[in-house]
């Protein structure tokens, strides 16, 4: 559930809730980067047990997943030895196969539908459409690689900043006026730390102070990376129209 | 109303890229579009903030109540409905107008990205803390 980005509060709960079924006194602390939890077992002895969280995205299938098997564990449904099996098979290929073509689906038509939310035009949309398959393409590429975000980010948003530099210059010339912000933002959009950010002020607001700085300064991050790419892509843009 | 119908579709897009379970998409982008909508309408009158903090009341009530009736994370339900209203564009009309070397510009859309996401979240909160207020008197009747 922490991989998956759920909140830490909700984290805490889950175990708490599965370890109460099962008679167990303990505490945890759960954060962006690990969980720490203590117990106490039938001859009272004290344990305790942290997990390091190396890597995390946002994944609402496996905390949906996973607060369903907590639910039913807590009721009775299901035993012990069943959640373990249901947990692991979460990481099946099958599933990760059919997950993906989901998200490059929705990687491709994201930014078109922020055109409207935005208040830009169907050619607008249509110009997202490009963008997004260019973006698709190289959100794929970090996929196969595994390069690093913050590289991902800079050279995504580099090359999304000429491509639409290029198409408004392009449909300039041919007469069809596109609005360059709008494109440019929603075509950014699959990047820009918007969730991060809130959800760093939710965890904020929810007094988990160390979760909400770790979210923010990933964030911050992200952003800087964006704008340093946004920046070289204006620059070389420049350059290129001379 | 093309707002209103683009808020929708970004809600789809993002559940497919967030991985949510199918039974909760179309859902969650109804009620991420219904906010946007209370957001819309909203704006003119009471303006930004308020309107953004209206539009989170929106959609944490909906959200709970699906969530309950769904029988799934409110989380799941969450990420695709506020979605419409994530500050992305501010943070970018920041980053832009630090790059034309225009820092009061850029921390008008700082002060707004902050404000935005603390408006959200403050909605969300709101509705929270009513429930627990709300079940802990439902306890506290059951309990006399």
């Amino acid at each position: 559930m922490s991989e998956a980005n759920g909140e830490a509060k909700r984290v805490e709960e889950t175990m708490l809730y599965m370890m109460k079924a099962f008679h167990f006194e303990g505490a945890v602390i759960a954060r962006c980067a690990d969980i720490t939890l203590t117990w106490v077992d039938d001859q009272h002895q004290e344990h305790v047990r942290m997990a390091r969280i190396q890597k995390h995205s946002y994944h609402v299938g496996h905390i949906a997943a996973i607060n369903d098997i907590s639910r039913r564990l807590v009721e009775g449904k299901v035993t012990c030895e069943e959640a373990y099996v249901f947990l692991t098979g979460l990481r099946n290929e099958e599933s990760r196969k059919q997950a993906l073509w989901q998200q490059r689906i929705g990687l491709l038509f994201l930014g078109s539908a922020f055109v409207f939310v935005f208040g830009g035009q169907v050619f607008d949309a249509l110009a997202c459409v490009l963008t997004g398959m260019v973006y698709t393409g190289l959100w794929e590429l970090q996929r196969r690689f595994g390069s690093k975000d913050i590289f991902h980010f800079l050279c995504a948003s580099t090359i999304l900043c000429i491509l639409v530099q290029a198409l408004v210059s392009l449909a300039h010339h041919y007469g069809v006026s596109l609005h360059q912000d709008v494109i440019l933002t929603s075509s950014l959009m699959p990047m820009v730390p918007g969730i991060g950010l809130t959800y760093a002020t939710m965890d904020i607001l929810n007094h988990d102070f160390l979760s909400g700085q770790t979210r923010l300064m990933e964030a911050l991050i992200q952003a800087l990376s964006i704008a340093a790419g946004i920046g070289f892509g204006f620059s070389l843009g420049g350059v290129w129209s001379g | 109303m093309m707002g209103i119908i683009g808020a929708f579709f970004t809600s789809i897009c993002y559940g497919l890229v967030l991985r949510v379970p199918p039974s909760c998409r179309i859902t969650a982008a109804a009620n991420g579009a219904l906010a946007w909508a209370i957001y819309l309408y909203t704006a003119p009158a009471c303006g930004l903030y308020i309107a953004t903090y209206l539009g989170g009341i929106a959609m944490a009530v909906g959200m709970h109540c699906l969530a309950r009736i769904q029988k799934t994370a409110a989380t799941v339900l969450l990420l695709p409905s506020f979605i419409p209203f994530v500050p992305g564009g501010d943070i970018y009309r920041c980053l832009y107008a630090l790059l034309q070397d225009q820092p009061s510009l850029a921390m008008h859309s700082l002060s707004n990205t902050i404000a935005i996401a603390g408006m959200i979240a403050l909605g969300k909160i709101s509705v929270e803390g009513c429930i627990q207020l709300w079940v802990h008197q439902h306890k506290q009747m059951k309990g006399r």
